[in-house]
């Protein structure tokens, strides 16, 4: 008789994983010296991205996702290239494609004409995400809703253990924030400064990172800039920043990138 | 008489959300030394925004405005829940110059918050042109949860009808825990009282 789940470990069931084969402080040079991203495919979770944006570029993949009003708990996905009506998703998109430029954007659009059904249908995003085995997502957006804490929670543990990383930046005030605050994931929140391979952790949480959020410039749709402020761009700084280390070290679980942004930020130790 | 938030009155009275939400805006406005403040409120189909109160420059053509969910930066502060702030809103080529013409004020900088109710966003609070922005996102919070605690404590009010005066109807809000709800009644107390002092003006 053996307990649940001891067969995982047996001899030709048990998987070799990759570590962390580091000799020396783990520095930003061998953390994603040389990567360019180059393989790793990030999703963005947001309104779009306007893909004639030259800071932008080609996108890989399009999803747009939309609750449909006319079957209550349905999402309806809809392949095929798409617009960016509010501006946000080009903005992390730009954010991300600066850090990684080889990188293969996805667009999972989860913004639509009605507010009917949005945590549904950003879990909806989420689960295609890690279905289609995305390396790292980034979720400029979060829900406060409580009944959505425990589907959110087992998401972020598919994610974990199917090795997408979730970047997500937390709420830019104090209020509950699924799937931001759960320990899986990687929460981001903007800190002062523009350096963007700057990064701040703090062992605290709610939010574990902090990178650059305030007065950002970024790319707009139309073809030009913005300078705004939020949380919600300081994730994609990140999520550049796991799209390089990906693209050097391949196979890396989360809670591994997780350390390498611990140790490479402004006050490891 | 000019004077926002006025319409919030004593006991016996309907209770008056729009007259609270334009004290809340006034509130914002004068704290952060804003040119206006507007909150948008979903519609019931949640497919729009739509001006319920507004106070400073252009308050008077902005109340009754619609702005579509689905595109735009109201759009997607509450389709996201999430607060943005803007510097300058010129480089925006799909800024909505018409409507804020129409309304009689375009703004170069914004910050805009969701108002959240029950877990979701309903609402939006608009800043323009704000000249303090320190802890701006904390205190439009809180400010966008007393909203919230009006818009909830109408929508109570509408299904139950009640006899009772304002603070019987304000006791009915939705979705809030204690300290919430006595801070909630609390400032709009205090904002009534700034009101009926009549010290806010356009």
């Amino acid at each position: 008789m053996r307990p649940a789940w001891s067969w995982q470990f047996d001899e030709g069931t048990l998987r070799p994983s990759p570590s962390l084969a580091c000799v020396g402080p783990m520095t930003k040079e061998w953390a994603w010296g040389g990567s360019t991203g180059k393989g790793v495919k990030v999703g963005i979770v947001d309104s779009g991205i306007d893909d004639s944006h030259p800071e932008v570029g080609a996108v890989a993949g399009w999803v747009a996702f939309e609750y449909d009003i006319a079957v209550d708990g349905r999402v309806r996905t809809t392949d095929g290239r798409h617009d960016d009506a509010h501006g946000h998703g080009t903005a992390c998109a730009g954010i991300v494609r600066a850090a990684a430029p080889d990188v293969e954007l996805y667009s999972l659009k989860v913004f639509g004409p009605s507010l009917k059904g949005k945590a549904r249908v950003f879990a909806a995003a989420v689960r295609w995400a890690i279905e289609h085995e995305l390396d790292v997502v980034n979720m400029s957006l979060s829900t406060s809703n409580p009944d959505w804490f425990g589907p959110f929670h087992e998401l972020a543990d598919r994610a974990y253990f199917s090795r997408t990383a979730l970047v997500c930046a937390i709420n830019n005030y104090e209020a509950l924030s699924y799937p931001s605050e759960f320990a899986s994931v990687i929460s981001v929140a903007a800190h002062e400064g523009m350096d963007p391979l700057s990064l701040d952790y703090n062992p605290a949480g709610p939010v574990e990172f902090g990178a650059p959020g305030l007065d950002v410039r970024v790319p707009w749709p139309g073809g030009g800039w913005l300078t705004t402020t939020g949380n919600s761009f300081a994730a994609p700084h990140v999520a550049g920043l796991v799209a390089l280390i990906l693209g050097k070290h391949r196979g890396l679980a989360p809670f591994q990138v997780k350390s390498i942004l611990q140790a490479v930020s402004n006050l490891a130790q | 008489m000019g004077v926002e938030g006025a319409a919030i009155a004593g006991p016996g009275d309907p209770l008056d959300v729009d007259g609270i939400l334009t004290a809340i805006a006034a509130a914002a406005r004068i704290g952060f030394s804003a040119a206006a403040c507007s909150i948008l409120v979903a519609s019931e189909d949640e497919s729009a925004l739509v001006y319920r109160a507004s106070s400073g420059a252009g308050a008077e053509n902005a109340v009754g405005t619609v702005l579509p969910v689905g595109r735009g930066i109201a759009g997607w502060v509450v389709s996201s829940g999430q607060p943005i702030a803007i510097a300058d809103l010129s480089e925006d080529p799909r800024f909505d110059r018409a409507t804020a013409s129409a309304i009689g004020y375009v703004p170069r900088s914004m910050v805009s918050m969701p108002i959240v109710l029950d877990g979701e966003p309903v609402g939006v609070m608009h800043l323009l042109d704000p000249t303090r922005d320190d802890d701006a996102f904390e205190f439009l919070a809180a400010l966008a949860r007393a909203s919230a605690g009006a818009i909830a404590a109408g929508r109570r009010a509408d299904e139950l009808r009640p006899q009772g005066d304002m603070a019987t109807a304000l006791d009915l809000l939705l979705g809030m825990d204690e300290h919430d709800r006595s801070v909630a009644l609390e400032l709009v107390g205090v904002l009534a009282r700034h009101a009926r002092g009549g010290a806010v003006g356009r």
